[in-house]
């Protein structure tokens, strides 16, 4: 299944296999493709591209996955046909066996555009089929036509000639649409995309993400998934019939210890990380489906050309006030490596997640609100001039914004629902294999008297550069493990407000937390995490420093 | 004139886009050479909102400045 973004392929897709639906991340690439199965043959809903240049990874994807195509669906927007005929032409070309399904067809009549679609199938030599995947109309028609479908005309084209390409797309729209009228901003849309009025909406929705992530469930939520279901119900048991069955040792370190595979890895991932992997998706499933992240990008589109990235780098930027970890996993949706990298390097870098920021709100505003507000002005200084850094050094090019803006809608719930689970599954089946051998090596890093070398090793760097007490290595490392268990663990070392602000700035510029890390190693390579860690720790010791050099 | 001059409710043709990975992107999404758009909406420096049969496109200021557009002054049907 192959067409533009926001066409309703998704839809079409649920709407076809209703269950059996698979969400994995391609290997080698950043995207997650969707398999199913339908009448008992499977079926993949390829990534939204608007065409087949192999300019981005989507459309690379794209390419490798019809080439092992039986049969293709097209699926295109009966609204914005002319745009589609594009990609559809370009599938065509490829001589497999294709069926073009005219979706929307209800939103076409109540638009009132004429559509010859019978004039269509003959002049792309393919079936065509009408429907609505919203009504559900088509759908049968559909499968029928599949049935029974043999090679289509090939249509003769030379490859990568856009500007011809594009010439007979208009060519076949004119010869099968009625004139359409100017498309026009709704209130709605203006109210969004102008500066003052869109601000105000923005601040809004990100406040409420803000709440609804980094307050809601990384709080009430997971105290109970973690703190009550995995501390209190499950743990205490297999803890305690563990300890008896096992002998006393490294073992039982392994599996229930302080960092034990169930203690920490299970309890961890499962606890913590599933309901916020959950709601970041919904959230997002939410953003995506409605249509307002691109306004969004519009509104902010010229606040981060100076960092490298395009108005679609707000997205997330804000996720990561919540969670860094999830923030980095969506920078999928930029479009060159580019802007991820850089994206990524200022989110392990300079952004608290919310389990940090509660913490340091607390210490930091203890000690008066001028160092609440140095702390932030700070941190955005040193956000600032990473981001002009990086892009000022890294080849390359970034991309300008070049979106397209989809009609506002009402999200489905069925489709958010599922979307998100399937993507959360896919997302667990990754991430706990990692935690578990994090996990492993950090017991055995305990066990073996490191984190007591390290902290004697460190000692020259806390104790004369950083001008802080020895045993504030032990709060950075369990900061590395979870951000707010390190920044807790500094109030129960005795500083002075000069030191404390000291340890709080270097802890946040520190390297990231061990999931950010293993996410940013998945997304962008072992090179890329070990550049960030290393890149994070430098900054880190050096504002550090030259704060404790002045203050 | 580029893109980034064009005025909110007035139409126009797209004459040249000098950026081969700008044309392509332009191609695919139904506005390349030879189109008419419609600015729908501009801020200062970008991004314009542009029309083009049916849909709406974001086009952000240093793409905008890539693409030369001249006034449309009959309408084409």
């Amino acid at each position: 299944m192959a067409g533009n973004p926001n066409v309703g392929k998704s839809l079409v897709f649920t709407n076809l296999t209703k269950r059996y639906v698979e969400v994995s991340n391609y290997p080698g690439t950043t995207v997650d493709i969707s398999r199913g199965l339908w009448q008992g043959n499977p079926v993949t809903d390829t990534p939204g591209v608007y065409a087949l240049n192999g300019s981005n990874d989507e459309e690379r994807l794209t390419e490798a996955l019809l080439s092992d195509a039986d049969v293709i669906i097209n699926v295109v927007d009966g609204t914005s046909l002319r745009r589609d005929l594009y990609l559809t032409l370009q599938l065509s070309a490829r001589g497999v066996p294709m069926v073009v399904l005219v979706n929307m067809m209800d939103e076409v009549r109540r638009q009132q555009l004429q559509l010859d679609l019978a004039r269509l199938e003959t002049l792309l030599g393919v079936p065509v089929v009408a429907g609505a995947a919203a009504t559900g109309e088509g759908m049968a028609e559909l499968g029928q036509v599949v049935k029974t479908i043999g090679p289509g005309k090939r249509q003769r084209l030379r490859d990568q000639d856009g500007d011809m390409l594009r010439r007979r797309a208009n060519e076949i729209y004119q010869a099968i649409a009625a004139f359409q009228g100017k498309p026009q901003l709704s209130p709605l849309d203006k109210w969004l995309t102008r500066p003052l009025s869109g601000l105000f909406t923005a601040a809004l929705v990100m406040a409420f993400i803000w709440w609804a992530v980094g307050r809601l469930v990384a709080g009430e939520v997971v105290d109970f998934t973690e703190g009550v279901v995995f501390k209190r119900w499950l743990l205490p048991p297999l803890v305690t019939i563990l300890q008896k069955v096992l002998p006393q040792g490294l073992l039982q370190h392994v599996l229930v210890g302080e960092f034990g595979i169930f203690t920490m890895a299970v309890a961890y991932g499962i606890g913590l990380l599933l309901p916020l992997v959950f709601s970041f998706y919904l959230l997002l499933s939410l953003l995506e489906d409605s249509g307002y992240l691109p306004r969004l990008a519009v509104l902010l589109d010229n606040t981060f050309r100076p960092l490298g990235l395009n108005g679609k780098a707000v997205i997330p930027l804000i996720l990561g006030f919540g969670c860094v970890t999830m923030a980095v996993i969506s920078t999928r949706m930029l479009t060159t490596k580019r802007e991820r990298i850089i994206l990524a390097f200022l989110l392990g870098l300079a952004v608290p997640c919310s389990a940090q920021t509660g913490v340091i709100a607390m210490m930091l505003a203890t000690m008066g609100y001028g160092w609440l507000v140095l702390y932030g002005l700070l941190l955005m200084v040193i956000f600032v001039m990473a981001g002009v850094i990086l892009n000022k050094t890294m080849p390359g090019r970034s991309d300008g914004l070049f979106l397209e803006l989809p009609r506002l809608r009402l999200p489905r719930p069925r489709n958010i629902l599922s979307k998100s689970w399937a993507k959360s599954k896919a997302f667990l089946k990754d991430a706990l294999p990692l935690f578990v051998l994090s996990a492993c090596l950090i017991t055995l890093l305990d066990y073996w008297g490191g984190l007591a070398a390290m902290e004697k090793l460190a000692a020259p760097v806390t104790e004369a550069w950083l001008k802080l007490p020895a045993t504030v290595v032990r709060a950075f490392i369990m900061g590395l493990i979870r951000r707010d268990f390190g920044a807790a663990g500094l109030l129960t070392i005795n500083l002075s407000a000069g030191q404390r602000f000291v340890a709080l700035m270097t802890m946040t510029l520190f390297v990231p937390c061990i999931a950010s890390v293993l996410v940013i190693i998945k997304e962008h390579g072992l090179l890329m995490g070990i550049a960030v860690t290393l890149t994070s720790l430098a900054v880190a010791l050096l504002a550090g420093g030259l704060l404790a050099a002045i203050i | 004139m580029n893109l980034l001059a064009a005025f909110p409710g007035k139409r126009y043709i797209v004459l040249k886009i000098k950026d081969s990975k700008v044309r392509q992107q332009a191609n695919s999404l139904g506005i390349g050479e030879g189109e008419d758009v419609y600015c729908v909406a501009r801020q200062k420096g970008g991004p314009v909102i542009i029309g083009s049969g049916g849909q709406l496109v974001a086009v952000g200021g240093e793409v905008a400045r890539s693409i030369q557009i001249a006034p449309l002054r009959t309408k084409r049907k």
